[in-house]
């Protein structure tokens, strides 16, 4: 193993005019990595090196609009190392994107972003150019969210592509990216999104200040970043919304919201959100009004089913029998009869038995899964009722549950854990507990604003115009009348629509 | 000016509202009540209140962002220490009273409940939490639990609309005079979120004046309709028995629930875990004036477990509708929301200003 000089703060070393020393400086920064390629050249009697890392540039790129070029350059006898500079910065159109660099930092970081480095001796700088032809995943329709009838494309790995996929949505010079790097070892690009005549510059300020302090060392996926941009940790919801959906990133970007894509990941995340916005799909927008708004109830009802129907079941047939009907109450009493067990432990075991199931069914391979929904939903579950350990009742509420929950899959993760937390809740102080803990949550979600944006607008506070197209659906001849933007909803003195 | 952690007129209202429907749904009608004295005593008790709230109003209208206590430590610091304990009390009698009235309530409604310490405790612990978490989200909250007040009395309306029958009122009064005034003063006495109100206006963002006197007239035409449809439906029984408002619940019935008992558990829970959240979140509000460094939690902490012991001590030991003397609790709302505004307003006013502006 080779050993070389500390440079563990080579971000500030500048370059060595000295081509030979600039490249065993290069060389011992990345401790004489095997994907680090060094082409040294002379071009017009001068040494020059073209240095670029396996894989992350085109070789055919690089062939055409670097090699070529500069193997048949000719500036004559007298030329300097300065004329070579001079004609890769000013006189020539090599890549599109082109930086000039003084020290090691900016140039390595440029070279694992796919840059192409070349070093000139004589000088004390590099030139950087944009090259990049690293593998990536071509534009594929989105793995969440799906839609019927809007558009198929969705977010990718890169940076750059998200971008454009933004760009071709939005042709409007209003639109603004500002990329920076976060991840000390990582320097992942992260790129903040926002339209200038629709977002306020108070929220575009306190997205930079919450990126600007992620002191992570590496920033792999959107995860990493969603806790610093949630202003309550503690709370059970997020208002930060995630989404692969280009349509739908470019949407939110329109009704102010701003935007941040990260390198690495398709799943792109937008601040601020509201929880009504978990049950609005992009395909509301392709529907007609009525029937978007339909299905949005739907969705409502779905929620309350899926976080509560296990807990009221139980708490009523625990503790409020008096609710059903008698005709109810005696085919209940003869189905559960049978059981050995409590009602709240029948609940919470065949809810625990539904989440492996379905942590197991999301992992494995699509075509396992399906096995998987088989064995659990039809062998098991048919098994454990002729056996007389469960209740039929039970089985067609989880059932419920489970579909309900299937609807809003924004929310998979609160309602899981609240559906639990709902049936121990009903178990042990009937529909008292169940609303104490609804209190709880009600506040909880009532507390998450985002720079004055309540989490909970337009419902609670009450915002009139939220109402046409957040909790319901207005026809697009509607819409274009008001364009209701986030910043509208902002609790505050001067906001006269609040209730 | 921007206010901090303000909020609107319509969430004030939503909040007194959401305290006033929790004294109304734990209400027991006195012996000669019916529903011509429930009405005609309810416009003098309301006619009353406008008034009472004269003096905080005027207060408010010379210190737009400060409270008694406020102005209080103002003036000077023994009087800000001693306006601070005095409210703090308030508000801490008034959670020991929900809590208990709760307990009390909820047993006697749902037989199946009987371990009234553990309901208060876990009332206790929920509206800890949410006190912690400060005025906005106790407000905002105070909004939904209206909307569903709403909805779930239209609800119960539905359920018994068929026997809504006006021949139901009893509008015959042996002693006119006597049965108004009996009947004002009682409902006089049940308006102790007034106070919470003189606590809460600075914090106001919209015009304090129109949101007081909005909020009383809706208080009065909700407790009027509500007495009226719970007349109109149960007749005699609305006033010789305790709960009126849910017998109406239980006695409601359609094709798929048999009973709305438990529709009315669901909202008597949520009107007490809000009333009872404000109180402490009040009460922590008044500690922080004595202690303004103190974190919310610190400051909620100490009045939440004061009383949820004393509500456990009272819950076993003694029966908490004895201490409904109305006379003390008019007494009580009297001094608390006009007599100590009307004294502040007197104090010199330099000495405020000096104070208020180094403050």
């Amino acid at each position: 193993m080779p050993c070389f000089p500390d440079y563990s703060n080579y971000e500030n070393i500048k370059i060595a005019s000295s081509l030979e020393k600039a490249l065993l400086d290069l060389r011992s920064i990345m401790g004489g990595t095997m994907d680090l390629n060094i082409m040294e050249v002379v071009v017009s009697g001068h040494k020059c090196a073209v240095v670029s890392i396996e894989n992350m540039t085109s070789t055919d790129i690089m062939t055409e609009l670097l090699f070529q070029p500069l193997t048949s350059l000719q500036l004559g006898e007298n030329s300097k190392p300065q004329d070579i500079a001079d004609w890769l910065t000013k006189y020539s159109l090599l890549s599109s994107e082109r930086h000039t660099c003084y020290d090691y930092g900016e140039a390595v970081t440029q070279l694992f972003s796919g840059f192409a480095l070349v070093l000139v001796n004589g000088l004390a700088s590099g030139y950087l150019f944009g090259i990049q032809g690293f593998d990536k995943r071509s534009i594929d329709e989105p793995t969440s969210d799906l839609n019927v009838l809007g558009g198929r494309d969705g977010f990718i790995e890169v940076l750059r592509t998200n971008v454009s996929l933004v760009r071709r949505r939005l042709k409007t010079p209003c639109l603004r990216f500002e990329l920076s790097k976060i991840g000390t070892k990582s320097k992942t690009d992260i790129c903040i999104v926002y339209m200038a005549d629709r977002c306020s510059s108070e929220l575009v300020d306190s997205v930079r200040q919450r990126i600007s302090s992620i002191k992570l060392e590496t920033v792999l996926s959107s995860g990493y970043v969603m806790p610093y941009l949630m202003k309550s940790s503690k709370s059970i919801f997020t208002d930060v919304q995630t989404t692969d959906r280009p349509d739908a990133f470019a949407a939110k970007l329109c009704e102010g919201k701003v935007g941040i894509i990260i390198d690495g990941t398709p799943f792109t995340l937008l601040v601020p959100t509201f929880f009504i916005e978990n049950f609005n799909t992009v395909d509301d927008y392709a529907n007609r009004p009525y029937y978007a708004t339909y299905i949005r109830c739907i969705k409502y009802i779905a929620f309350i089913l899926a976080v509560l129907l296990p807990g009221v079941y139980v708490a009523l047939a625990t503790f409020h029998s008096e609710t059903f009907s008698y005709k109810l109450l005696l085919s209940l009493v003869v189905s559960e009869e049978s059981t050995p067990y409590p009602l709240v432990f029948d609940v919470v075991i065949i809810t625990l038995m539904y989440e492996i199931l379905r942590e197991a069914g999301i992992r494995l391979p699509k075509t396992v899964g399906g096995a998987v929904s088989i064995v659990g939903g039809l062998i098991i579950g048919d098994a454990a009722v002729n056996s007389g350990l469960i209740s039929a009742p039970i089985l067609i509420i989880l059932g419920l549950t489970a579909t309900s929950s299937f609807v809003i899959p924004n929310l998979n993760q609160q309602t899981s854990v609240l559906r639990m937390i709902m049936i121990i809740a009903g178990g042990v102080a009937g529909l008292y507990g169940i609303t104490l803990v609804s209190a709880a949550v009600l506040a909880n979600a009532c507390a998450l604003s985002d720079n004055g944006i309540p989490y909970t607008a337009p419902v609670s506070p009450f915002f009139k115009s939220g109402f046409k197209d957040i909790f319901f659906r207005a026809g697009f001849k509607r819409l274009e009348k008001t364009q209701t933007l986030v910043s509208d909803f902002k609790a505050g003195e001067n906001n006269t629509e609040e209730a | 000016m921007k206010k901090p952690h303000a909020i609107s007129a319509y969430q004030l209202i939503c909040l007194l509202l959401v305290g006033r429907l929790f004294i109304m749904m734990t209400y027991s009608p006195a012996g000669g009540d019916n529903t011509l004295i429930t009405i005609l005593g309810g416009l003098i008790t309301n006619a009353a209140l406008a008034v009472v709230m004269i003096f905080p109003l005027l207060l408010l209208k010379k210190f737009p962002d400060k409270n008694a206590v406020q102005l209080g430590f103002c003036a000077s610091k023994p009087l800000g220490i001693m306006l601070s304990v005095i409210y703090t009390a308030f508000l801490a009698w008034i959670a020991v009273k929900t809590m208990c009235d709760f307990s009390q309530f909820i047993t006697f409604a749902f037989p199946i409940f009987t371990a009234k310490r553990v309901i208060v405790v876990f009332m206790a612990a929920t509206a800890l939490y949410i006190s912690t978490l400060g005025l906005e989200p106790i407000a905002r909250s105070a909004a939904v639990v209206t909307g569903l007040f709403v909805v779930m009395l239209i609800t119960v309306l539905l359920g018994t609309s068929g026997e809504i029958d006006v021949h139901n009122l009893n509008i015959s009064i042996e002693d006119p005079l006597g049965g108004i005034i009996k009947s004002s003063l009682g409902s006089f006495a049940r308006n102790s979120e007034l106070i919470l109100a003189c606590l809460l206006l600075p914090k106001l963002r919209s015009k304090q004046c129109g949101a007081v006197y909005s909020y009383i007239t809706i208080k009065y035409i909700v407790v009027g309709s509500i007495a009226f449809l719970c007349s109109a439906i149960l007749g005699d029984f609305a006033y010789s028995s305790p709960l009126p408002f849910f017998h109406l619940s239980s006695y409601s019935n359609t094709s798929i629930i048999a009973r709305f008992d438990s529709l009315f558990l669901i909202l008597w829970t949520f009107c007490a875990v809000t009333k009872l959240s404000l109180c402490i979140y009040l009460a922590g509000e008044c500690i922080k004036c004595i202690s303004p460094k103190i974190k919310p939690f610190y400051a909620t902490l100490p009045v939440t477990a004061a009383a949820l012991i004393c509500s456990v001590f009272i819950i076993m030991y003694y029966d908490i509708t004895k201490a409904e003397n109305v006379y003390i609790w008019s007494a009580v709302i009297i001094i608390l929301a006009a007599v100590i505004p009307a004294l502040l307003l007197i104090l010199p006013k330099e000495k405020r200003s000096r104070k208020g502006a180094s403050a």
